[in-house]
């Protein structure tokens, strides 16, 4: 089916979001990154803020969503609820950022990070449809899940080694990046095997389109190389370097990191809608 | 109970596309929008062996519909009598009944009212005055046929026990829509 942008750009934020929440609620547990806790929760915010609008433009009638309440049982209904959650919950952690009250961020940053893995997850399942095999798997929404936690922790570890307190936490954020990172390798090559193995095979949804068909380009540069390689070389290297090189340069890498994971994450995502053909298209395509 | 379900005798359509047509009338049906097409299957096979047939398509009106279980409005549902609609006044066009429908018979309508879902209503309007479909009454062939497919008197009933009978490919929705074929082989996943 053709991409749908909005819900694309929609789901790789709310990944932003999502890792960054996770990363967040290790340090609120941990008793670091206390000096990126504003910050990141503002920039976690703004991306779901900013996530929920676009999405709303792949809407016919956005004024008619008082009927949203019409089928809890729908997908999109559920997704609707923990996006709400996970708003509600970000903009009461980023008030309590501002504030001195330890237990209380503490406990919310927790239920950012439990929430921070849940969302993508529930909103990478809403796209589980029989209709359409290629979707029709969990490691969709575990591949969305995978790319949230690299882009997110990624972009709070860049946070960290900018901040003042980069000498101490850097090396810890720098792990937890790496592990971000590699779980994003994991479940989008995960994501790729289900392509292939699928029920219902079919040339429009073949992983030939990827290997060598008109989704090669996308896939080699922008998944493999871009999306996943180089991620996992730059986080891996920053990893190493924690403590030898200058924090602002290893900062440098990290966010080039989430810049390439982030393109990594657009580019399986259209892959993901052009081979999520129904199993016929007798109409319309 | 009564499951209201279209039956088509392949054998007897001519594929003249009438069915197409008076379904783009009935229900002023925009351009490009389609409730009904027909398609032509094959020809397959080897000269002098060859099989064609046509095989018209629309919303099946399925028996477990998934476009009904992931609307997030209630917009799409199911009446007591097996036909599936779509509320207008509550469909938000957020299309995931679009990507739910294994065969492609729904479309979002941008040319008439635009923002929402469109697809064959198997003329309910018609139904509950009593009368058939349109493609049904307007079949030349009389190869559509309309009726409760749990009364064993009804036409459809009666067409499903005397032919070899095909559904289109079922993913667990439970395709309503019976096709009768026995002169040629059914080329379609079943």
């Amino acid at each position: 089916m053709e991409v749908q942008w909005p819900l694309l750009v929609f789901s790789v934020l709310l990944g932003i979001t999502s890792g960054s929440f996770v990363f967040l609620a290790v340090g609120e547990l941990t008793g670091r990154f206390k000096n990126v806790r504003f910050s990141g929760a503002l920039i976690a915010f703004a991306c779901l803020a900013v996530g929920g609008c676009v999405s709303v433009l792949h809407m016919g009638h956005p004024e008619r969503a008082t009927h949203l309440l019409g089928n809890l049982g729908s997908g999109l209904s559920k997704e609707l609820f923990a996006v709400a959650i996970m708003g509600i919950v970000a903009f009461a952690y980023l008030v309590l950022a501002k504030k001195d009250y330890p237990g209380a961020s503490k406990a919310l940053g927790v239920v950012g990070g439990v929430v921070g893995l849940v969302l993508p997850f529930v909103a990478g399942a809403s796209y589980l449809i029989a209709a359409r095999p290629a979707w029709d798997s969990v490691t969709l929404p575990l591949m969305y899940t995978g790319a949230g936690l690299a882009m997110g922790m990624l972009l709070m570890c860049g946070l960290v080694l900018l901040g003042d307190r980069a000498a101490e936490d850097g090396g810890f954020a720098a792990k937890l990046a790496l592990v971000g990172v590699v779980a994003m390798v994991v479940t989008a090559l995960a994501y790729v095997a289900w392509i292939a193995l699928a029920p219902h095979q079919d040339p429009t949804r073949s992983l030939e389109r990827l290997i060598s068909g008109d989704f090669a380009v996308a896939f080699w540069v922008g998944v493999v190389v871009v999306g996943l390689a180089a991620p996992l070389a730059l986080a891996a290297f920053v990893c190493a370097r924690t403590g030898k090189a200058r924090a602002a340069e290893l900062a440098t890498c990290v966010f080039v990191a989430f810049a390439c994971s982030a393109a990594g994450a657009v580019a399986l995502r259209v892959i993901m809608y052009g081979v999520g053909t129904s199993v016929e298209r007798f109409i319309y395509q | 109970m009564t499951r209201n379900i279209i039956a088509i005798d392949l054998d007897s359509c001519i594929g003249c596309h009438s069915c197409a047509v008076v379904c783009k009338q009935e229900n002023n049906v925009g351009l490009g929008t389609y409730y009904n097409k027909v398609l032509t299957v094959g020809p397959s096979g080897t000269y002098p062996d060859l099989e064609m047939y046509y095989l018209p398509v629309s919303c099946q009106h399925c028996d477990n519909p998934e476009c009904v279980s992931v609307c997030p409005t209630g917009a799409s549902y199911k009446r007591e009598d097996g036909i599936v609609l779509v509320d207008h006044s509550k469909c938000i066009g957020c299309q995931y009944c679009v990507m739910a429908c294994p065969y492609g018979v729904r479309t979002y309508d941008e040319s008439r009212d635009k923002g929402v879902i469109e697809k064959c209503t198997l003329c309910a309007h018609l139904v509950d005055a009593g009368e058939k479909p349109a493609c049904v009454k307007h079949c030349p062939g009389q190869a559509r046929l309309f009726g409760d497919a749990d009364d064993p008197e009804s036409d459809v009933s009666k067409m499903i026990a005397r032919k070899s009978t095909h559904k289109l490919t079922d993913v667990g929705n439970h395709p309503g829509v019976t096709y009768g074929l026995d002169k040629f082989s059914w080329k379609g996943d079943e």
